[in-house]
């Protein structure tokens, strides 16, 4: 595995009036000022104010297998470890950057996936140059708040299973196989049977993609679920004075408000949806006996065997006094 | 010198099919308006409801704070009557007896402060027409009035393309100039499926947008202008189908007509950025708020200018994202732009 070290251009900071700093960080995180050699504090033209700068502590960039994994840590620490002592928000950055970076990359060298052989054999040091500088120039310049709020690893708890994510993936495929169907038809291509027959063909042999829809499901589902929960929690929480317990399941079944959210925000043929729904309660179970799955509106817990949400009072909202400009002049054209 | 906070948010892509989804958006951008849901017919991506009912509760707890909201394009999914209703009833809609249904987004109509000036704009997504998607829809002036206001009166210059909203404190002024560059026709595209994703610097509307700018500043003492246009001219990464075609000439322009901050949003990914060849203009791109994508950052930004004697001497742009672990909208990174 090859390691590349350099250090992000970010200022770790304190966000407005909140004194936490670098609150779940741990010890292999600290204020970073990127240093090019070209100067620090102009790397896109933007300035970090000089009393946020603080010492450095390398990151590490990691480009190993076969895709590019960007971690992020102390030198001389475990990369993994570190990534998981990462803020999340920061881990969410840097995957997202991460995801960029491969579409580009994936332009540049003709579509081919990238592997480390192919990135050896043909253009290692353009890719480690390209990732270098999409990570300066995303990052520049800019100070991160670290969230006030205290870290909950509760997120990730929910991962469904292979059954679970195959409702989703299932519907993917026939969608993928529209979705292609219908790209063909608005570049021009005239809507011929064979045609027709074409896509239906190839997505019978989806089989290739299985694993990929399965993966995509299982993130679309863990990531669905709790928004839906969450847009819920936060309505019900309002006006509240105190905690509030809320069944979502009745002898195992979804409250119906509960079931529109989940088949509005989730792909899952109408055919499969009690199926889905049955097994989607049965995983969330456990999920809901850790008490440890929300934000900050509550959280999901099991009541006998019912599944509830427990939310919380909202908590009041700011309200920060300011002049508001006047509208200069109204004058209709 | 007078301090002027906005928030700026872009491409909520409200409709009134919700959650409307598609989940091979991370990997192929310019086709997510191919997709089925519930696999009936020809539909794009749309919004969260529950998303939308987090920027609510966020606007509603920033806009005692802010002199302004600006949309800066795509506020529907399509440019359809249905979608761009939906988004003026979430902005300007009238407080309703019943309560919509919890798994419904709460909308900010009913949490708004009606003092607080909201600058919606069209983007390629609103000027969608009919089933294939096409450009040049006129739905949008049809639901949010041909100053795009509906009916705040709060535009100062109107031309058929470009708008601008004038707002005043301690005698500076601030200008907000919207230029729709919305492709006009289904040839002015480049490309496979082009017309879906781009947008097009016509020659006219660049024109109109340079010359309100100029008057307005001899008019108005005091004055900064920035400019909102949907698409980012001159992205770092910019794909080809989602290109504002000769984009290269907004940066000279704004340069020359001493414009110093464009807001936009249209790639879905919040970012700040300087274009190579107009190094003193700062565009800030806000990602998307509310789409149903997965892989995005929901993310808007809270900009601060300070202005003395019509000139911007500090500003400040912050960015907000919506954080999946704690289920809210927050301070994510600041910006200097100046």
């Amino acid at each position: 595995m090859e390691l590349l070290e350099f250090k992000l251009p970010v200022v770790l900071g304190q966000q407005r009036s909140h004194a936490k700093f670098m609150h779940h960080a741990g010890p292999n995180w600290h204020a970073e000022n990127f240093s090019t050699g070209e100067g620090p504090h102009n790397v896109l033209g933007s300035t970090i104010p000089e009393h946020l700068a603080h010492p450095t502590a390398g990151v590490v960039i990691s480009i190993h297998g076969q895709n590019v994994l960007i971690v992020t840590s102390k030198e001389g620490t475990s990369a993994a470890e570190d990534m998981r002592n990462a803020p999340y928000f920061l881990q969410k950055k840097i995957r997202l950057q991460f995801a960029s970076i491969e579409r580009q990359l994936r332009k540049n060298l003709h579509e081919e996936l990238i592997s480390l052989t192919d990135v050896e054999t043909f253009r290692f040091t353009d890719v480690i140059q390209i990732v270098r500088d999409r990570i300066l120039e995303r990052f520049a310049g800019q100070t991160i708040f670290e969230s006030d709020e205290p870290y909950r690893p509760t997120k990730d708890q929910f991962i469904p299973s292979d059954k679970l994510a195959s409702y989703v993936a299932s519907a993917m495929a026939r969608m993928k196989a529209d979705q292609r169907l219908q790209e063909a038809l608005l570049s021009g291509e005239k809507a011929k049977p064979e045609l027709l027959l074409k896509f239906v063909s190839e997505a019978d042999r989806s089989n290739d993609h299985e694993h990929q829809f399965i993966e995509l499901a299982r993130q679309m589902i863990s990531q669905n679920v709790k928004l839906v929960m969450s847009g819920i929690g936060v309505r019900v929480s309002e006006g509240k004075q105190s905690d509030v317990t809320m069944n979502i399941t009745y002898e195992g079944r979804f409250a119906d408000f509960l079931v529109q959210g989940f088949l509005e925000a989730l792909p899952v043929d109408i055919y499969q949806a009690k199926p889905f729904l049955d097994q989607l309660y049965s995983e969330l179970l456990p999920v809901g006996r850790s008490g440890a799955y929300g934000g900050n509106w509550g959280k999901l817990i099991v009541v006998g065997d019912e599944l509830a949400l427990r939310i919380n009072p909202r908590r009041t909202k700011q309200d920060r006094k300011w002049t508001r400009a006047k509208v200069f002049k109204r004058r209709k054209s | 010198m007078a301090a002027f906070r906005l928030v700026h948010i872009s491409d909520l892509h409200f409709s009134d099919r919700p959650n409307s989804l598609n989940p091979f958006v991370g990997g192929l951008r310019w086709s997510d308006f191919a997709l089925l849901r519930n696999f009936a017919f020809f539909s794009p991506s749309s919004f969260s409801s529950a998303l939308a009912t987090h920027l609510t509760l966020y606007l509603e707890s920033v806009q005692q704070g802010i002199d302004a909201l600006v949309v800066t394009g795509d506020v529907a999914t399509t440019g359809s009557q249905g979608n761009l209703k939906f988004a003026r009833e979430y902005f300007f809609g009238k407080p309703v007896r019943t309560p919509e249904p919890i798994y419904e987004a709460l909308r900010f109509s009913s949490r708004r402060d009606s003092s607080l000036p909201v600058l919606v704009m069209p983007g390629n997504h609103d000027r969608f027409e009919g089933t294939r998607c096409l450009p040049g829809g006129a739905q949008f002036e049809a639901v949010f009035g041909d100053s795009w206001d509906a009916d705040q009166d709060v535009v100062q210059y109107n031309t058929k393309r470009v708008k601008m909203v004038v707002l005043g404190k301690d005698g500076e002024h601030l200008g907000i100039c919207l230029a729709d560059f919305s492709l006009r026709r289904l040839g002015d595209h480049v490309g496979k499926l082009g017309w879906f994703g781009q947008g097009k610097v016509y020659d006219d509307i660049l024109h109109d947008l340079e010359t309100l700018t100029v008057s307005a500043k001899r008019e108005i003492k005091n004055l900064y202008v920035i400019w909102a246009i949907h698409f980012p001219p001159v992205h770092p990464v910019e794909e080809v189908q989602l290109q504002l075609i000769d984009g290269r000439l907004i940066g000279p322009k704004a340069e020359a007509c001493g414009v110093g901050v464009i807001i936009c949003g249209h790639v879905h990914e919040a970012r700040i950025y300087r274009i190579p060849t107009s190094p003193k203009l700062s565009v800030i791109c806000a990602g998307s708020a509310t789409s149903v994508e997965q892989a995005a950052e929901h993310a808007l930004f809270e900009m601060e200018l300070n202005l003395s004697k019509g000139a911007l001497v500090a500003g400040a742009a912050t960015k907000i994202s919506y954080d999946s672990v704690i289920d809210e909208f927050r301070t994510v990174s600041s910006t200097q732009i100046q």
